[in-house]
């Protein structure tokens, strides 16, 4: 059926002319990483601000002018846009969905706020599902107007095999730190060899060069003196995919498992989400399609969202025998909710342990450091009771 | 004997009880309507569920507790669609598989996709098949429901309580739906109640709005009773698909009635933590306000919601609305003064 048109008139303000775009884009986690990579081969002369990473101002922002509400990333998403726009962009170029998630309406919620406050209010919605809303000619037209030139796909294609392949081993590195963490001998010393490993990935210029310098990234991180001998508990880490992948977001609980002696795995990842969407992760060990499917017995069909790969990925850590899981959602969440009492059951059954932790501006450090810390002595104990069983 | 059915009197009870109704009826179950639910039962119960969701869906968990010990068969809507152009909201096409997983000492569900948009597919027809209705009668029963449907939509243009329709309807049929009540006749200020159909058609859930604005002489439209066919159908904003089901409907009738200039005064009925209300309130926000300056009173209802707030708040805003009304120029705009949130 066709749909049913509504138009209230000057109820969005219109974008400035193509001539006076600057863009920018929420940075959500290593989403600059990709970005960066795009801009250093096609340069687009200043004419793109780079976001700064999410932190309590970007949090006041948002919840100040968001909808009550409105789900943690659409607050932080919010907040982190508007620092962009007034560090002097004026164009926001994000990803879109037609379903059933709130992820949709953002674009649309943050312009109606916008157009309340009078700030810049261009926008390019990313949509995966179509290319409908003409983003790609909306591009073309503004670099040829900002830069004088055709925009080069030739160009834009090596650009984004640069910052893809970049994003792919700064999340690989990122992967090696987690496994390593719980096991350093002196506070601090892997984060250091990681900061310097990121630099050597920042630099290369070729997704062919790339492979050399996680390698040598990779050595800094082994070569810092580890104690494989201590004790410790592997704790996945699962959830709403903004959530996991936005340390602000959780409070950076990856980091704060590993203070407590557990090791972080964390499942989902900035480019594993990009490889879902783009469909190429069907032969992956752990994916999308492979935790759908295993959450089967418990949903009978996919409600969209994270819903259902949360449970699969906790029947997978299950099976792979991983200790407990953290299941990270934003409150209010309407698909995390179906995922979080499920999860329960998972629990039951299984006898696996699983920690749900709401997360929204209110949510304070502490909550989830105690909360941490009561698992994680769970963990230890359910470990070495059954240790004690075993013998 | 024939075998009971129960349905819960929540969530797309409204607006599909007739539906249902007929299409149950003709396979030859017998029916069980849930009782609505009182503060007293809900303070009572069990809370078989963990986490922060709606009352619609919280409301819905105590209609299955009230009803599964007198049923031998539970029906629980299954799907995410209810229409292939619309979403239904995740937690309520998630809603059966908690139930499912969450609640002890249940009976047999009976979780199929039935609503008068998309026939049962074939695991429908399946499970069907094994509680013995053969595809045949599953198809015919399901032909006559969606006429009932047909003629029940058609019938609600002067009711704004949907609930007391639905009831009316499966009683005595059509005819007995016509005479307009007490608020379509009403003399007062026009009032738009938006909201999602489950919030506004269940008193428990809206601390009975309705009577309240009807007990201040209010005439009152509510969506379904303007645009009824728009609960199935994808709206179009600035090119934007308000792809839930309900959600765009309210966008589409406040349209119609402000281009029209029908409406004094708009009253948006949420839900606390229901996540398609807190997206949408920002459009009915720049709507009311921006582009056309009329009052707007955004009510949030959770379980602790009181009805003697309700009536005081909506008294304050009545009083705003009708002094507005008196004058040719209004001297201060309630709808920045009124358009806030409460818990």
């Amino acid at each position: 059926m066709k749909p049913h048109k509504v138009q209230f008139d000057n109820l969005i303000a219109p974008g400035p002319p193509l001539k006076d775009v600057v863009g920018t884009y929420p940075g959500i986690g290593v989403m600059s990483e990709l970005v960066d990579g795009v801009d250093e081969v096609v340069d687009f002369k200043g004419r793109l601000v780079r976001p700064k990473p999410n932190g309590v101002s970007t949090l006041d922002l948002g919840t100040q002018f968001a909808p009550e509400g409105a789900c943690l990333p659409f607050k932080l998403i919010m907040g982190n846009v508007m620092e962009s726009l007034n560090r002097g962009a004026n164009t926001v170029g994000m990803i879109t969905e037609n379903g059933p998630c709130r992820l949709g309406f953002y674009s649309l919620g943050m312009r109606l706020i916008f157009s309340d406050l009078g700030l810049g209010n261009g926008w390019l919605e990313f949509d995966n599902a179509s290319v409908s809303r003409g983003y790609i000619k909306y591009f073309k037209d503004a670099y040829r107007e900002t830069h004088g030139k055709r925009l080069s796909v030739w160009k834009v294609g090596q650009g984004f095999l640069v910052g893809f392949s970049r994003i792919t081993a700064v999340e690989k590195l990122q992967e090696e730190r987690n496994r390593l963490l719980a096991y350093e001998r002196e506070a601090g010393s892997i984060k250091a060899a990681y900061e310097e490993g990121l630099a050597l990935i920042r630099a290369v210029r070729s997704p062919l060069a790339m492979r050399g310098a996680v390698r040598k990234a990779m050595q800094k991180l082994h070569a810092v003196p580890i104690d494989r001998s201590r004790d410790t508990v592997r704790v996945a880490i699962t959830g709403e995919v903004y959530c996991v992948v936005d340390p602000f977001a959780n409070s950076d609980v990856e980091m704060r498992l590993a203070r407590l002696g557990a090791e972080p795995l964390r499942v989902i990842w900035q480019v594993n989400y990009l490889r879902h969407k783009l469909h190429l992760d069907h032969f992956r060990k752990i994916s999308h399609g492979r935790a759908v499917r295993a959450a089967k017995q418990y949903m009978g069909e996919d409600i969209g969202g994270d819903c259902n790969s949360n449970i699969g990925h906790a029947i997978l850590a299950h099976q792979r025998g991983d200790d407990g899981m953290v299941h990270v959602k934003p409150f209010g969440c309407m698909l995390e909710f179906v995922s979080e009492n499920l999860l329960q059951k998972v629990e039951e059954d299984l006898d696996f342990p699983i920690l749900s932790l709401t997360l929204d501006d209110l949510s304070g450090e502490e909550r989830i450091n105690v909360r941490l810390q009561a698992f994680v002595d769970n963990l230890f104990r359910r470990k070495h009771n059954r240790r004690k069983e075993g013998r | 004997m024939p075998r009971r059915l129960g349905i819960l009197r929540s969530l797309l009870y409204y607006p599909f009880y007739p539906f249902w109704h007929a299409f149950f009826e003709d396979l030859g179950f017998s029916i069980v309507v849930s009782p609505p639910l009182s503060k007293e039962d809900f303070d009572q119960r069990h809370r078989h569920f963990v986490g922060d969701i709606c009352l619609p869906i919280e409301s819905a968990f105590y209609h299955v507790e009230a009803i599964k010990d007198r049923v031998d068969l539970l029906f629980l809507p299954r799907g995410n669609r209810i229409h292939e152009d619309t979403y239904v909201c995740p937690a309520c096409a998630g809603f059966p598989y908690v139930v499912r997983h969450r609640v002890p000492a249940l009976p047999d569900l009976l979780t199929i996709n039935l609503t008068p948009f998309l026939p049962p597919d074939r695991s429908d027809l399946r499970r069907l098949r094994e509680l013995g209705h053969s595809p045949a009668q599953v198809k015919s029963a399901y032909r006559k429901a969606q006429a009932r449907y047909r003629a029940f939509v058609a019938s609600l243009s002067s009711q704004p309580h949907l609930d007391r329709a639905i009831d009316r309807f499966v009683a005595a049929g059509p005819a007995a739906c016509t005479p307009p009540t007490a608020a379509a006749q009403g003399t007062g200020a026009h009032i738009l109640l938006l909201g999602m159909p489950y919030v506004l058609a269940d008193p428990f859930v809206n601390q009975s709005i309705l009577s309240t604005l009807e007990g201040f002489g209010c005439r009152v439209s509510t969506p379904m009773m303007r645009a009824p066919d728009l609960a199935h159908r994808e709206v179009v904003i600035e090119g934007y698909a308000i792809y839930w089901n309900f959600a765009g409907m309210s966008v589409a009738v406040l349209e119609e009635l402000l281009r029209a200039k029908q409406v004094d005064a708009v009253v948006y009925c949420s839900s606390f933590a229901c996540g398609v209300d807190s997206l949408i309130t920002p459009i009915i926000q720049s709507a009311c306000q921006r582009c056309y300056d009329i009052p707007l009173c955004i009510l949030t209802m959770d379980e602790h919601s009181e009805g003697s707030y309700l009536t005081v708040r909506m008294e304050a805003f009545l009083d705003c609305v009708n002094s507005r009304l008196a004058q040719a120029e209004p001297i201060l705009n309630p709808a920045t003064q009124d358009a806030s949130h409460d818990g």
